[in-house]
This record gives C-alpha cells, structure tokens and sequence, in this order.
C-alpha cells in the first residue's frame, strides 16, 4: 500500500512540473532557482605599491557560485542574482626572489530587469551591491608584509543572454559585465604601518570611491550544456580590480577558467509543503 | 514595460552606448604601471625613486642631505655594462649618505649597509665581563638572563628585542627581583626588534598612563609630506609591577626598537639611564625591491620623543659612563658598577632630571 502510494507520489512529482509547464503556456511559467557552482584556474598580475614598485605575475585558483531566481515580485520581469567570488593567487617578481599571495572573497547581489528580446535572446540590466575583501601578502617585507583591501560598491550589471539549439539541445551562452560605481573603500595612507593602525593611530582609513580613485569590472562568457542530470557550464573570467588612493596603487587582473555544474530548482515554501503534494526529507 | 523592451532595443541596434560608456570608463581609469628596466641604470633609477618617495627622514637631516645632488652625483657613474658587484657598490655608496643604519640593500652577494653610529665609537661592552656578573648559576626566562648580584641588586641582560619574551617570564623576574635593592637593565649591544616588546617591557616601570613619544607616518610622496605626530603612551600593566630604583645601561649600539626602550624607559619614574649615547634609528623601516630581485630597506615612520624631537640619532644618557680599561683589566664593568652605586645612593630618576 505505502509503494503503491510512493509511486504514485514519484510519478505526480515526475509529472508536476510538465504539468505546470503545460498550464504555463496558457497562464503562467513555474518560477525555477537557477545554481552554479564553478572552480577555475588562471594567470593574474599583481601591482601594489605599498608593497613593491614591480608587477608580480603568476597563476590563481577561484571558486565562483551563482544564485539567481525570479522574484515574486514585479509580473516576473524582475530576477535577483547572488554571486560569490573566492580567488587566491600565487605570483612573483620577475627575477623570481619574492612572491606575492593575494586572496579575494567578493559577493555581489543584483537585481535585474529581464527583457526578453526573443525566444532566444535574453538582456538582462541590473543595480548591484557589493562587498569585497582581501589581502596581498608579500613573502620578503619586513614591517610592510600585507596590504589590506577592502570595498563596498554600488553599481551597475548587465547579462546577455543566447540559447541556441543544437541537435535539438539547448546550448545556452551568456555574457556578463559587473561595473562598480561608487562606494566606500579601504586604504592605508602612503607610508602608514599597520604598526600604527593595530595602535588606533589612523586618522582615516576609508574613502569615498567612484572612478576617480577605485575602478574594477568583471567580463564574465559562460557557455552551458545540458547532460542527462544536471547541466555542464563552462565560464571565462576577466577581472580587474584597481584603486589609486593616497598614492598608493593597487592593480589585480586576473584571467580563469571555470568548469563546473549548474541545475535549476523548484522551491517549496513551508506552507506549500503541507498541503500534500511534496515529500520532503522533513515531514 | 514593454516601451521599456522596445528602447533597449533600439538602444542596442542604433548606439551602443552601453558599450562605449564601459570602454570609455576603462580608458579613463586603468593607469599604467611605469616599471624601470633591468639593467644598471633601471636599477639605480629604481632605488632612487623608491628612497625619493618614502625615506622620511630627509626633511630632518636636509643639512647635509640633497637628495637631487646626490641622484646627479652618482648618475653619471652609473653605466649599463657594470657587474652586479660594481653597480652594489655604488649604489651602496649613494644609500650611505643617508647615514642611516635602517637603511640597507640585500643582495644574493653582500648586505649593504651603515654601521657607522657604533663602529666610529667605542663599545662600552665587554661579553665575557657580563658573563662573569651573571656567574654560571644565572637564570633564563625567554630570551632575559639574569642574576642577584652581590649588595643585592638585581641584574638582568636583554640582548634582542626579537628576542621572545613573555609577560609570566617578566612576572616571574620582577617576584624574583622584589627583594633587591633595585635593578640593573642592561640592552647593551641590544640592535632592536619588536616594539610591541619595548611595551611589554616598559608597561611594568610605570604606575600610571604616561606619554613616551610620538610616531608619524608619509602621507605622500613629498620629502615633508608627514601625518600629524600622535600620541604613544606606555600603559602600566595589570600584572606583577617594579617600583624600585631601575638603572637602563645603554651604548652606541642600541639601535631601533632598544632606542624606543631607552626612549620610554626614561620617562618612566624611578629609572635611570647609564652608559653611552644611543645608536638612534627612530624610523620605522619598510621594504622594497628593485627590478633586479635586490631588496631595500629603509626608514619611513619617524618616532619622537614626549616632547616631539627625533631620536633618530640617539638619545644621551642621564648619566654619562665609559668601560674603562683599567675596571676591564679588574674584572669590573664599569658601568655596572656605577649602575650599582647609583641604586645604592639613589637620589633622582631621569625624568626628575628633565624637570
């Protein structure tokens, strides 16, 4: 009786979302999670002037996860985006006698406006907020080892999205563009230690940043295809990240290359869950 | 939202303007990065720039420093065919003029540096005679050895401000000191190390709050581009305190982070300076690098004292002592002994002196 009514189950959910595809045509699509978890690697250059008059390059690994769903909000024109970026990378000087490790976390969260030009061709613009962390750690520096970054931004997105079918499957590719506008960023002053900033001596350590003293973009390609359980992506990372405050420039700029997975969700909310149509792991 | 779809479009297929702004942006934002080349005059163009736009002590010592003069000096003996030992030399030779012992270039051959502010002196410091004061029944807590001499003073030797040292080591010192007549401090020979040591120190001298010295940074590239000095002040600790006469005994190679130990120390209540003029070197040093892989390491944050004087060159004693050769030939240490009397008779500290 119980696998009578587990088949049963399995079969309706199998079914449910065709089911709502089906009466979408005619009224409204089921809102889907869209999830991509990616691991890369690349080349970077480094410059950071507090540390070293020279560029140090080398190679660098990141892990890049991206969230974006429909709101239930705005007739579905409306889609918010998470993204997470996490890099570390490895370079040195020229004559190989020091090397730099510089670490970034960043999360960005977007929300943008969806045109759909066609059936195909997707354009997305979108407002994002920002916070991004890091630090470039110099092997050979005595009092000066660490350079601290640190920013809030403001600013602008945009995805263009192309689904083109091949053999009758979908190969989705998307370009996006992340533009910081304005925001607050971290700086030491030119010759200040973090000796004397530990002992509270700083008298400012954070400024108001626009293009004039801090530029960064991200160009990100991703190509997508779909296997039988979840769908292939593979992503070109093009970042740069610079500030010019106090005399002090830092410039990062890396290229990588990620593969990984991406799947689309359906959501549940609780309520939802108790009507009996969806067996969770949690009764 | 559909007149909204129809503009983009037409913004698309007519302007492009989203792209231009971007490309736009990125011309007007990116800077170059100006990288000398590897050669010999790259190399000196590098140091000299990087000593231009951070050393800070130029406004101080601009008396007998042109930095401009000495970049036209030593350009014309720079020539792209020297070999690395010549092109050291020389550019060893320009760092020098700065008479500065923070001031040093590294390379896989040789350390170029200024030791000049204790080579031109006398030492005042005899090892094996120290070692006779602390016998072989002296005791080691971190890096301080120390010993109950006879007269029942207390004697402890500090020869590294790396040096580990903890604050149970400085309790179990102090308890163990608590009965002596006073103590002797002696950083002799002491080249420097953590500041965050001289604190630790210094935070069991005081009683209250006291303010030590000042510390100021570059805010630019401009030879007197500099923060406001603000305020250090040594803390006294929560812990085990040393309320009695304190003797600090100094030479000409008490150097960096020991001259903000005698620097503090001084001001502290109950404590003198014995001995020889301090070595200085008052700036804190950062590092750089030139385009061939040497390093360089130079003096950017200066330190004054309470009353916003640079030590930079060293701080004088309170009291004035030379090891004499006839005390050497004895056995004795003469500052030690001097140090000894001072307690037995003690009649001032060295900040009564400044007052």
């Amino acid at each position: 009786m119980l696998s009578t009514i587990n088949k049963t189950l399995c079969i309706f959910l199998l079914f449910l979302p065709v089911a709502f595809l089906a009466r979408s045509q005619e009224e409204k699509l089921v809102p889907l999670t869209y999830q991509s978890s990616l691991i890369g690697f690349g080349t970077s250059r480094v410059y950071d002037s507090y540390l070293s008059p020279l560029i140090y390059s080398g190679s660098n690994v990141g892990i890049l996860y991206e969230k974006m769903c429909m709101a239930g909000w705005g007739n579905g024109n409306f889609s918010p985006q998470h993204q997470l970026f996490f890099d570390y990378s490895c370079t040195g000087n020229k004559t190989n006698t020091a090397s730099d490790h510089t670490g970034l976390i960043e999360y960005d969260y977007t929300v943008y406006y969806r045109f759909n030009l066609n059936d195909d061709f997707q354009v997305f613009a979108g407002a994002q907020a920002g916070v991004l962390l890091g630090f470039i750690y110099n092997s050979r520096n005595g009092n000066n080892p660490v350079s601290a970054k640190g920013n809030v931004n403001l600013g602008l997105s945009g995805i263009a999205a192309y689904k083109l079918m091949i053999k009758s499957q979908p190969v989705r590719f998307r370009y996006q563009f992340n533009l910081p506008v304005a925001g607050g960023v971290y700086s030491p002053q030119f010759g200040e230690s973090y000796y004397e900033i530990g002992l509270g001596n700083s008298e400012k350590l954070f400024y108001l940043s626009s293009f004039h003293n801090h530029f960064a973009f991200k160009n990100i390609l991703s190509v997508e295809l779909p296997l039988n359980w979840l769908t292939f992506r593979a992503t070109f990372a093009n970042s740069f990240y610079q500030t010019i405050i106090n005399d002090l420039t830092t410039q990062w700029h890396s290229n990588t290359f990620y593969l990984g997975v991406s799947k689309n969700f359906y959501t549940v909310n609780g309520r939802e869950q108790h009507n009996g149509k969806y067996s969770g792991v949690f009764k | 939202m559909n007149s909204v779809s129809k503009s983009l479009q037409l913004i698309l297929k007519s302007h492009k303007s989203g792209f231009l702004l971007l490309v736009f942006f990125s011309l007007f934002a990116c800077v170059d990065i100006e990288e000398y080349p590897n050669n010999p005059r790259g190399n000196f163009e590098a140091l000299w720039t990087i000593m231009d736009e951070h050393y800070c002590f130029f406004e101080y010592k601009k008396e007998w420093i042109d930095w401009n003069k000495i970049h036209s000096e030593y350009k014309e003996k720079v020539k792209n065919d020297m070999d690395d030992e010549a092109l050291f030399a020389l550019l060893n030779e320009m760092l020098q003029e700065l008479k500065d012992g923070h001031v040093n270039l590294y390379t896989p051959f040789d350390v170029g540096r200024y030791w000049k502010w204790f080579e031109d002196y006398e030492s005042n410091f005899d090892e094996s005679l120290i070692n006779k004061y602390l016998d072989s029944t002296y005791a080691i807590a971190g890096s301080i050895r120390y010993q109950i001499l006879e007269d029942n003073i207390g004697y402890l030797y500090y020869g590294n401000f790396s040096s580990v040292i903890g604050e149970t080591n400085l309790d179990y010192i102090i308890h163990g000191m608590s009965d002596c007549r006073g103590l002797i401090i002696d950083v002799r020979n002491n080249g420097g190390g953590l500041l965050s040591n001289v604190n630790k120190i210094a935070s069991r001298f005081v009683t209250e709050k006291t303010l030590v010295g000042y510390m100021q940074h570059k805010t630019g590239k401009a030879h007197d581009a500099f923060s406001e000095p603000v305020a250090r002040y040594i803390e006294p600790s929560a812990r085990l305190h040393y309320q009695k006469p304190v003797v600090v005994l100094t030479n000409r190679s008490c150097f960096s982070a020991t001259n903000d130990f005698v620097n503090a120390m001084r001001y502290c209540p109950k404590v003198t300076i014995l001995g020889d003029r301090t070595g200085g070197g008052s700036g804190l040093p950062f590092s750089s690098e030139l385009p061939n892989g040497w390093s360089v390491r130079f003096s950017v944050c200066p330190m004054l004292d309470a009353d916003k004087n640079h030590l930079e060159l060293g701080i004088e004693p309170c009291i004035r002592k030379d090891l004499l050769p006839s005390d050497v030939e004895k056995g004795k240490d003469t500052l030690i002994e001097a140090a000894k009397q001072e307690i037995k008779n003690w009649s001032s500290s060295c900040s009564d002196r400044f007052n």
